[in-house]
């Protein structure tokens, strides 16, 4: 998998937005906040290298593109299955676009919890887009705060008839931005939430899938026991799904995009571009989030990678700035 | 003179429950201090200075404070040699 950034410009501003740090920054930056066509055709020249069947169009909000139903078309005519991250506050251009394409071929993750300045109308319209892309729509939810609430996806789910399932997120510190989220201690009160959740979920037939960032310790065995029985798709990763962003460059993630990139020029294996990436955070895999984790069985076993890395990093930082030098005297 | 350690460029580490993680990303390595190691490295982190050190080394290993200057010594220039201190001298007054 590999993430075809086509837009630097979003109009919601959520609170626990990760990648506002790094579109501010492109944003300032004065070259274009869209993708040209150009530009397009050699992200889909680059997919077609790599062998990779699925463009991926995420952003800011990749809807915004003017040329959006353009780069849809371009993507489909080279056999392109697309998939859409999205807010889901469509215009009415970027739904009638996806809506056109039959349901196998296109896949609209929105993220339900985004928020702009009015609510009230954003829901309004995100329940029409709802409706209009029905099972194309997998929903997200991203979790930032304990008290998180997610209960009423349930019904919307089967109203709207969107997939019967729910990804789950924690939101992830920006290294350089103050976005909301949890701090890695809050991981276990939302555990009882979630689990609480998939119950509810898997008795509306609804499964609950986990994205980046989750850690096996942060939930109880009892809780694990819980969850597969409400066939939740559980996983503890952390690794770079490579975001190519509007000047060629492979982020390794949105919370790490202002300090971990690679060229793609000259790649040619999808593999090859993630193992740049993972290379320059090798070293720092050898902690996590936790001070338990590099002696942590589920993480030395391969099980969990220990949480987000860029929780990981700011320990890193945090420690290293504390010091209280510059030098101890040794001797004189 | 009077020398002075500090850290190298490019050198960060992380204190876990049982070891203190110390990368130094210039040459690629990550180092696991443990027991002694990951006590005097801490202490060094909160800035004590040398005399300090070497008393708490002292009664952390039970030997005399000569002794414990040596070793001390001895840790430092591993650290030193390793990449990830470097020591400068500084006119004294």
């Amino acid at each position: 998998m590999a993430n075809l950034v086509i837009s630097d410009v979003c109009n919601l501003d959520c609170s626990y937005c990760f990648a506002g740090e790094y579109m501010q920054k492109a944003r300032d930056s004065r070259l274009p906040v869209f993708i040209s066509l150009e530009a397009f055709e050699a992200r889909l020249d680059f997919l077609d290298r790599l062998g990779i069947g699925e463009a991926r169009l995420i952003g800011g909000e990749p809807t915004l593109h003017p040329q959006f139903a353009e780069l849809v078309q371009r993507a489909r005519q080279r056999g392109k299955k697309i998939a859409v991250f999205s807010h889901g506050v469509l215009t009415e251009v970027a739904l009638e676009c996806l809506a056109a394409l039959p349901p196998e071929v296109c896949s609209v993750l929105i993220n339900m919890n985004a928020a702009g300045r009015n609510p009230a109308a954003e829901r309004a319209r995100r329940y029409s887009v709802l409706q209009r892309l029905g099972s194309r729509v997998l929903m997200g939810y991203n979790i930032y705060q304990v008290d998180f609430e997610a209960d009423d996806l349930l019904p919307l789910i089967l109203e709207t008839s969107c997939r019967k399932s729910i990804r789950l997120g924690l939101a992830q510190p920006s290294l350089d931005g103050h976005n909301d989220c949890l701090h890695p201690k809050q991981y276990p009160l939302v555990a009882s939430k979630i689990v609480r959740l998939a119950q509810k979920a898997h008795a509306w037939g609804i499964s609950l899938e986990f994205d980046c960032g989750f850690v096996r310790c942060m939930f109880s065995d009892a809780d694990i026991e819980a969850l597969q029985q409400t066939n939740v798709k559980i996983g503890w990763h952390c690794g770079p799904v490579p975001d190519i962003d509007l000047s060629g460059r492979a982020l390794h993630c949105f919370p790490l995009a202002t300090n971990y990139t690679s060229s793609i020029k000259g790649i040619i294996k999808l593999d090859e571009l993630i193992d740049a990436l993972a290379a320059q955070t090798r070293l720092h895999r050898t902690a996590g989030i936790y001070r338990e984790c590099s002696c942590c069985k589920y993480k030395l076993g391969g099980e969990c990678r220990g949480g987000c890395l860029a929780n990981t990093l700011l320990r890193f930082r945090q420690s290293s700035q504390q010091v209280s030098l510059p030098g101890i005297l040794l001797a004189s | 003179m009077t020398q002075k350690a500090r850290l190298a460029e490019g050198v960060s580490w992380v204190k876990d429950s049982t070891q203190i993680i110390v990368i130094d990303v210039v040459n690629q390595r990550a180092y696991l201090l443990r027991g002694n190691e990951m006590a005097v490295w801490d202490w060094m982190t909160l800035g004590y200075p040398f005399g300090k050190l070497a008393h708490m080394v002292a009664v952390l290993q039970n030997m005399s404070l000569e002794e414990a200057e040596k070793s001390l010594a001895e840790m430092i220039q591993r650290w030193c040699e390793a990449g990830l201190l470097e020591v400068t001298e500084q006119q004294d007054g």
